[in-house]
């Protein structure tokens, strides 16, 4: 009899035990590993998105940069699952290699989510959430056609990174829609790896080429810089709306890009929906870990345009205008 | 005059004179192609173009002279600059923009050159190989400014930009006159001042130098300071002219350095060098982007045609060493 009573209560106390454990466990902070390829402003606003969205939900996340080297964005994955994350968030540098990172990761019980930048295998990652950059090249492309009208129009065409989707399609989008328009005349389209500096150089060049350029388009906002110096320099740096002005558009919704629509500089530009994208990826992060799965396996959200006429009505969509 | 000519090409070494073979191919070749490309602007312009790895590359010269390397040029670089916003920048309008004054350019000067002094610090005392040091140093000066900038791109106005865009009389850039006054410093420090004849020789066999009572550690602490403040000047120039501070600010920047110092002619083993060709080779990189810009070439192109010329220029060099002896000079 006491041993039965002894047993119960060993039984009962083991049972005390692993539900304390397991509340306990269930109360812990899932922790969500978050790889990015580099920092500038751009990724500075998503990475402020994701700390947001964890804390909304109660996680906790580690964050590591691996300063454009696929080698060290792996080994820094490879470290933040042995501190325990139980999901991945990467912006992968090499599109390649987040396909090992993501085979890696998953097989040893980790979800991995990619933000922005797209893997080469979309079926290698639990999800994925980007921007649209087809969409933003597209309606890029809609606005040059309709401010072109049935004008001869010579058009710059700069161009973000070769080797990466959004800088990819974000060119190759525009260039669709503006092949539908004989008048439009794509004088240069200059490389630059999302480097202002090569933006500033090709559109120097180009300027030279053809001092009657209509218009010029920036795929990111940190190219905008280069271009404006080149403009002042050229005494051809006019607001929307006044004589001379170049039609300039642009993508990222960065503060940068916030503050030259303000000054009425740049006809538009397109903001990344930074927030949607976060807190999509902190949630599907989130569902993977505790053993769900999310509603779709990707998602791409389009840009946002604002222009210098509706500026202050679309700033709260905005994450750089709210930041600046 | 064909006399005048020939004493003119005989002070040519043979690695300059293919280089320049190659600069009158591309500027005929784009001349032919662009019927703006041999416009006074357009030459104005690509030698605008070319200051930044000109002026970079004068100081590589003298650490690759040595037998050294510094792969932390665009580092340095970026630190120099973000330091020299950090302290001599006022608070600008917003968060992300800021005033500069004159204080800009001695601090980033003085930056430039602690940093490279520091690279050779490490070398002299730490005994490591300056691959080694300014590889880690790399890594480090630029996880300092992304620290110190948190990843932001800063809007810079004031006194930078007018170093950056102001022009002489005669429509030459600043930035230019700089690459040339540099360039006149340095040549005239390598052939008449004991220190720049020193860094060739330090190069040329270290231990030979030292057991010649060459003080080697100061030698390489001046290649690595003044490779310091001219990466320092390259970006208060590429600060001034884009207008804005960003944390990929010269990311990779040391490898164009690099090639245009050793396509000029300076061999990486050290003891011989060329700041006229670091020129020439920094004017030939510029051409190649600037031509093709101007006559729209394919960007699936641009580094197909780069890798074509660089590796033409460097057959052709080949070939001219073989019928020449070894030659020193600057």
């Amino acid at each position: 009899m006491k041993m039965k009573s002894g047993i119960c209560a060993v039984s009962a106390l083991a049972m005390a035990i692993f539900a304390g454990a397991y509340q306990a466990a269930a109360q812990e902070p899932v922790v969500i590993g978050v790889s990015f390829d580099k920092m500038e402003s751009f990724r500075e606003g998503e990475f402020n998105a994701i700390k947001a969205a964890a804390a909304a939900k109660g996680a906790k996340i580690i964050f590591q940069n691996a300063q454009e080297d696929a080698q060290r964005q792996a080994s820094q994955i490879e470290s933040m699952i042995a501190q325990g994350a139980k999901a991945i968030i990467a912006i992968p540098w090499d599109i390649e290699a987040a396909v090992n990172d993501a085979n890696n990761a998953r097989s040893a019980g980790v979800a991995y989510v990619t933000l922005d930048q797209a893997p080469a295998d979309l079926k290698a990652v639990d999800f994925h959430v980007g921007g649209d950059p087809c969409a933003d090249g597209t309606a890029a492309g809609e606005f040059f056609a309709k401010a072109a009208g049935d004008k001869p129009y010579k058009l710059l065409e700069l161009q973000g990174g070769l080797s990466n989707d959004n800088g990819i399609r974000r060119s190759k989008c525009l260039d669709e829609v503006l092949a539908k328009h004989s008048n439009i005349v794509i004088v240069a389209q200059v490389p630059t790896d999302w480097k202002p500096e090569k933006a500033l150089v090709g559109t120097e060049n180009a300027l030279q080429a053809h001092p009657d350029l209509n218009a010029i388009y920036s795929p990111w906002n940190i190219g905008l810089q280069g271009v404006f110096s080149v403009l002042e320099k050229a005494g051809k740096l006019k607001k929307v709306g006044e004589r001379g002005h170049i039609d300039i558009v642009s993508i990222d919704g960065a503060p940068t890009g916030c503050q030259a629509v303000r000054d009425g500089l740049i006809d538009m530009d397109l903001a990344t929906p930074v927030g949607d994208m976060a807190a999509a990826a902190v949630d599907a992060a989130l569902a993977v870990a505790t053993g769900g799965k999310p509603a779709a396996p990707t998602a791409f959200l389009p840009g946002t345009p604002y222009t210098p006429a509706d500026v202050a009505t679309q700033a709260p969509k905005v994450w750089g205008c709210a930041a600046g | 005059m064909i006399a005048a000519a020939r004493r003119m090409l005989g002070t040519v070494e043979p690695r300059g004179a293919a280089l320049l073979g190659v600069l009158v191919v591309l500027v005929v070749a784009f001349g032919i192609l662009s019927d703006r490309f041999l416009d006074y602007d357009n030459m104005a312009n690509l030698l605008l173009q070319s200051s930044i790895t000109g002026i970079a590359a004068i100081g590589l010269s003298f650490v690759i002279m040595t037998a050294g390397i510094d792969l932390s040029a665009g580092s340095s670089m970026n630190l120099a600059l973000v330091l020299a916003i950090s302290i001599a920048g006022t608070a600008g309008t917003m968060e992300y923009t800021t005033q500069t004054n004159w204080l800009v350019y001695p601090v980033a000067l003085v930056a430039g050159t602690a940093l490279g002094c520091l690279n050779a610090l490490a070398i002299i005392f730490l005994r490591l190989s300056p691959l080694i040091v300014t590889l880690a140093t790399l890594s480090l000066y630029r996880g300092i400014a992304l620290h110190l900038t948190g990843g932001r791109e800063m809007l810079v106005f004031g006194s930078i930009r007018e170093f950056g865009r102001g022009l002489i009389g005669i429509g030459i850039g600043y930035p230019v006159v700089a690459m040339f006054a540099l360039a006149a410093l340095a040549t005239a420090l390598l052939r008449h001042v004991s220190i720049g004849r020193f860094v060739l020789a330090v190069g040329g066999s270290e231990r030979s130098a030292r057991e010649n009572g060459i003080p080697t550690g100061r030698v390489l602490l001046f290649a690595y300071g003044f490779a310091g403040i001219t990466a320092a000047v390259a970006g208060l120039v590429l600060v001034g002219r884009v207008g804005a501070v960003n944390p990929d600010l010269g990311w990779q920047f040391e490898f164009t350095v690099i090639t245009a110092v050793v396509l000029g002619g300076t061999s990486l083993l050290g003891g011989k060098g060329s700041i006229r060709g670091a020129i020439v080779a920094a004017v030939v990189l510029s051409t190649i982007s600037n031509g093709l810009n101007l006559i729209g070439a394919d960007p699936y192109i641009y580094d197909v045609i780069r890798g074509c010329v660089l590796l033409f220029a460097v057959v052709l060099d080949a070939a001219a060493q073989l019928h020449t002896p070894a030659t020193r000079t600057v």
